[in-house]
């Protein structure tokens, strides 16, 4: 009952999208403004069809309808309540649908928020949004559906895959698409106003909270994504450079591009067709992601010959999209050719261009690490791996360089600075950095890209600082104000400077804690019986016991282990080893101590004969920095959101 | 516990559960190296593990035969060409830099330098543009006059 309902609903969606798409066009034709109203009605109509139909299929969840074939497929009666109502992005076909009824969310805010503020890029944003719906839609009702009936439902389901029952697995998901999603909004507009020839930086300003609040959620999505791996897969690391993984990592990186390149844009009128570029990339880049991951085909060739006709119709719709976007690209760029101007190559300007070359570079690089493997396959009979060892040899000294801009980024000036002043605000940041540098190897650090990475978190630090320190103490010699108060005066007034200033912020304190996590992790394999000890830093671990313990689908093997370190308190870990009822594959549950200094991660192993077990032991240096540092890097965006538009008037 | 006899004491011990009795493991010195080894070779069924991080039975196994060849005192390069004889190029998790794969590896910095360049030559244009003097265009007598009584009108 709750799938038809689902199932009509979406049916219903689809051909109001189809609407959608359509309706602006006869209203624009023949100067009818109903017809735009009805295209933004379509949008609300849609965002409230698909929410019916999400919640009918969670309902269908809910009440265990194994006549449902998705949900026979990734549920079972004993699965928890919280796993229930959330495995309707457990699967492809869900997940799919998932993504529609966000877009559908955010599209009706976007018909919302900007109809009265954009008169004239709305009917083409909504008509975009509706080829998109469209699109998404019809991959979901007939070639994805999660709607069909089995004819003969089996009494209980097959489980959720053990992997995903974990709140890490729930939330990823969800704030992953709100990322790529998000970003349809920023694309609609930038074609709309390529559309109606006013490419000027109107667009940029009505969709700077949007590209603000993907890119936030995007952050969150892959974070998420990493910490549930470190604590879930249990092999002591939370990035594999893993497919998946790299394909929600390409928008990023081009989104961030595109956030320091738009400032240009703002304040100087140039470089609007690369920013028009670079949307339209990540954009693409994000559908690529949903398409690819969940369709199976970057894992192996031979995934994709086993749906052809879901791998057809997602190749045609990316290639269309992609020849749409591109093609009227290049049709408007004689309007959008422009003469920019730029003083020095020592300028703000300048730099954010730099910026650009390294954001780009490092995504082509995923980018070809990624497909590679497929076009040698696709060529030639061989078969290669593009592994972690390429990317971390590869990818790292690229970010390196971006970590260096990084330290320009806030004292170098707009539009011209000379060499002299250039010293003067570098000298200092830069003999610290290179300090530290030279210091790094001497306390440990020896490995070169351990070293650089150190020296620069110093001399990006220090910049900010520096700036920082500088801005305050103009603003209390001007408003006679404290420091504290200055301060606050200073971060409150300027939300968006700030904000990216957190960002660097937090970005420091991920690379400290990639450096620590990456280079200095040990490891340990040995087996252990009933009263065994090991060391490893500084602690003492001892296996007390092997108890056997069990939940509602599952049980497991644990054991219980005491962890010693001088002045400390003694600490009990209790790693499982579980097999859930309706899988064999047995999981490992890591139990790990995290701390500011270092996580010391416990992963039980196979049991090998009478009593003795096997563990693998890590202490991971700094790794709990990762997760705190992409806290500030969030916290820092939101931030830099609550800015409103005085700043950009002022810049005019 | 002094007056104990040497016996008692050993026996007392050995009634004693559990942590007295406790040993201190510490890893097989080879460990590091199969860990070195197993780190770079790709489990064979995996979307993307290392035999090392992965929990599949086949990687189980591989880390096993690493684990014997290592005891048995094979080098490293023995152990690797053993199973590249059996799995080809897909085994390495670190391509190899040899014939296609050269492109790879050299892409990105390639196109770095691409792009790095053509970001200075097009600077230099830029700027030349941007150091100009820009000269003033000279109006039409009517366009001025007609100029000049706006900006009266807008006064008033």
């Amino acid at each position: 009952m709750w799938i038809e309902i689902a199932h009509f609903s979406t049916l219903i969606a689809l051909m109001l999208a189809g609407l959608m798409l359509i309706a602006p066009w006869i209203g624009l034709r023949w100067q009818r403004m109903v017809w735009i109203r009805v295209a933004r009605q379509a949008a609300f109509m849609i965002c409230a069809l698909l929410t019916l139909a999400s919640a009918g299929l969670i309902a269908s969840f809910l009440k265990h309808d194994f006549s449902v074939q998705y949900v026979a497929e990734h549920a079972s009666l004993k699965l928890p309540v919280f796993y229930l109502a959330t495995a309707m992005w457990g699967g492809h076909e869900g997940s799919l649908l998932l993504w529609a009824w966000m877009l559908s969310l955010f599209v009706a805010i976007a018909a919302w928020k900007h109809w009265n503020t954009h008169p004239v890029s709305m009917p083409w944003v909504l008509s975009i949004n509706g080829g998109l719906l469209l699109g998404f839609l019809l991959l979901v009702v007939f070639l994805s559906s999660p709607f069909e009936r089995l004819l003969s439902p089996p009494p209980d389901g097959r489980d959720l895959n053990p992997l995903l029952q974990d709140p890490g697995m729930v939330f990823h998901p969800p704030f992953l698409y709100m990322g790529y999603v998000g970003f349809a909004i920023p694309y609609a507009f930038a074609m709309a106003a390529l559309i109606t020839s006013q490419g000027d930086s109107e667009w940029i300003l009505a969709t700077r909270r949007w590209t603000l609040f993907s890119w936030a959620m995007l952050t969150i999505g892959i974070v998420f994504g990493a910490y549930w791996a470190y604590y879930e897969l249990g092999w002591g690391g939370y990035w594999a450079w893993d497919p998946v993984e790299n394909a929600s990592f390409m928008p990023w990186l081009t989104g961030l591009a595109f956030l320091h390149s738009v400032m240009v844009q703002e304040r100087r009128r140039m470089f609007k067709t690369w920013n028009l570029f670079l949307i339209i990339t990540t954009f693409a880049l994000s559908l690529l992601g949903t398409f690819l991951v969940r369709s199976g085909v970057l894992s192996s060739v031979h995934a994709f010959a086993t749906d052809p006709g879901r791998g057809v119709y997602i190749l045609m719709f990316m290639s269309a999209l992609l020849l749409f976007s591109f093609g009227l690209l290049t049709a408007k760029s004689d309007q959008l050719r422009e003469t920019p101007k730029l003083e020095s190559p020592w300028s703000k300007e300048f730099s954010f261009l730099i910026n650009n070359l390294f954001l780009v570079a490092g995504a082509c690089t995923v980018l070809l690490g990624t497909l590679y493997p497929l076009a040698v396959e696709t060529l030639s009979t061989a078969k290669v791996s593009v592994g972690a060892p390429y990317y971390n040899k590869v990818f790292i000294p690229i970010m390196l360089g971006m970590l260096a801009l990084m330290g320009l980024g806030p004292l170098i000036p707009w539009q011209r600075a000379s060499l002299a002043k250039l010293r003067q605000e570098f000298l200092p940041a830069g003999i610290i950095g290179l300090i530290g540098m030279l210091v790094a190897p001497l306390v440990g650090v020896t490995h070169p890209s351990g070293a650089i990475a150190t020296g620069l978190i110093l001399f990006v630090g220090a910049t900010h600082l520096k700036d920082l320190l500088r801005n305050i103490k103009t603003r209390m010699s001007r408003e006679s104000l404290s420091a504290p108060g200055a301060f606050l005066r200073l971060v409150t007034r300027n939300k968006r400077r700030y904000g990216g200033m957190l960002v660097h912020l937090g970005t420091l304190v991920m690379v400290a804690g990639f450096v620590g996590s990456g280079l200095f992790q040990e490891e340990r394999d040995l087996f252990l019986a009933k009263g065994d000890s090991m060391r490893i830093g500084s602690w003492s671990l001892t296996l007390e016991s092997m108890d056997k313990t069990a939940r509602r689908n599952w049980q497991a093997d644990e054991a219980v282990i005491r962890a010693e370190r001088p002045g400390e308190a003694t600490l009990m870990l209790r790693p499982q080893k579980r097999v859930y009822s309706e899988h064999s594959q047995p999981t490992t549950e890591a139990a790990i101590h995290s701390s500011w200094r270092e996580d010391l991660y416990v992963v039980l192993g196979d049991g090998v004969k009478d009593g003795v077990w096997a563990f693998r032991i890590y202490r991971t240096p700094l790794v709990s920095w990762i997760w705190i540092g992409s806290g500030i890097m969030v916290v820092g965006v939101f931030w830099a959101m609550l800015q409103g538009r005085r700043l950009q008037r002022r810049a005019d | 516990m002094r007056h104990f006899p040497p016996l008692l004491l050993l026996a007392w011990l050995l009634a004693m559960p559990g942590p007295a009795l406790a040993e201190l493991r510490g890893e097989d010195p080879t460990e590091a190296m199969v860990r070195h080894i197993a780190k770079d070779l790709r489990c064979a069924v995996c979307q993307n593990q290392s035999v090392y991080e992965s929990n599949s039975d086949l990687a189980k196994d591989m880390l096993n035969v690493i684990r014997a060849k290592v005891a048995a005192g094979e080098q490293e390069t023995a152990i690797r060409d053993y199973f590249f004889q059996r799995y080809g190029d897909y085994i390495y998790l670190e391509p190899t830099t040899q014939g296609m794969n050269t492109l790879l590896w050299s892409a990105p910095f390639i196109g770095l330098g691409i792009g790095g360049l053509a970001l200075w030559l097009a600077m230099r244009q830029w700027r030349k543009r941007a150091n100009e003097n820009v000269k003033p265009v000279p109006t039409h007598a009517a366009m001025q006059e007609r100029i000049q009584k706006e900006l009266d009108q807008l006064r008033m």
